[in-house]
């Protein structure tokens, strides 16, 4: 029964794949170019708006002197609304590049390139302020510098046992999941090229050089231990 | 492995971020053991002990086909 309704989902969604592959060919993305890129202008803003708020929250949450179980629930409430800002920042400043690089290809809107640069200048600057927010929610840490050479590996020597198993989990599922989205993406390349003309070979070549830099890397570090 | 920080940390009146700090590790390291999520490695299970002033075995436990 499981394989069988695994099939039916397979069927299901490689029919509407294919919709999507066809009726993306009959789509004019000239027409709609400067549409998507607002689209994806407007997304990046309201991330950033959010992100903005959750920055204020954060602050506000970390002046509160409390004690007991409330003093763990704020705690609680901190490292999430900070993983949220981490998120909502990072999200806006990759839909901004997205929306850059679509209008500098297909339109190149001024308007939208200096909108786009704008925002995307502003989503960088708020990932960079994660720093200072790490301070000012973990006070008592030495947290390194930015601007130093080794601020990955600083970075996670701060963290103790209990950091790094959530790290490694969140980190190895995440190695996990690039390895199979690229390949579906790769797929999702060529069958588009296939279906509209429109030779897709530069993007599945340099996906393919991601996907062995990404394992290359990962298998050397494993294997030099 | 099973544990009984939560009922010490009551007995002794901490909450999770204050055992934290005593033992020189993050709230969410706290939070895994007590979830048992995470086994303490042994320099941490001897800070613990330490603030509790008890031994390391009344704390933590391992079922017998963990062992």
């Amino acid at each position: 029964m499981k394989i069988i309704i695994q099939l039916l989902f397979g069927a299901t969604i490689g029919f509407f794949g294919v919709y999507f592959m066809l009726s993306i060919s009959s789509l004019d993305l000239l027409t709609y170019a400067d549409v998507i890129v607002t689209g994806l202008l407007v997304i990046a803003f309201i991330l950033l708006g959010w992100s903005f708020l959750l920055h204020r929250q954060i602050k506000k949450l970390g002046s509160k002197n409390l004690q007991g179980d409330e003093e763990d629930e704020i705690d609680v409430l901190k490292y999430k609304k900070f993983s949220d800002y981490s998120l909502f920042s990072q999200s806006s400043s990759i839909i901004a590049l997205l929306a850059l690089c679509v209008v500098l290809m297909i339109t190149k809107n001024m308007v939208l390139i200096v909108v786009g640069i704008i925002i995307a200048v502003i989503s960088y600057l708020f990932v960079a302020f994660m720093v200072n927010l790490v301070h000012f929610v973990y006070p008592e840490r030495e947290i390194p510098s930015v601007s130093d050479s080794k601020y990955a590996e600083k970075l996670l020597e701060t963290a103790d046992d209990g950091e790094r198993y959530i790290i490694l989990n969140g980190l190895y599922k995440t190695y996990h999941l690039a390895n199979t989205v690229l390949i579906f993406a790769m797929i999702g390349a060529t069958l588009y090229s296939v279906f509209t003309d429109n030779s897709q070979v530069f993007s599945v070549v340099l996906m393919a050089i991601v996907l062995l830099v990404l394992n290359g890397n990962y298998l050397f570090a494993v294997r030099n231990k | 492995m099973k544990s009984r920080l939560k009922e010490l940390r009551a007995r002794e009146g901490l909450n999770q971020t204050q055992l934290a700090k005593l033992a020189k590790v993050s709230r969410q390291t706290i939070s895994l053991i007590e979830r048992e999520e995470f086994v303490p490695s042994l320099l941490i299970a001897v800070r613990i002990a330490r603030i509790f002033e008890e031994p390391i075995e009344n704390i933590f436990f391992f079922e017998e086909d963990e062992l």
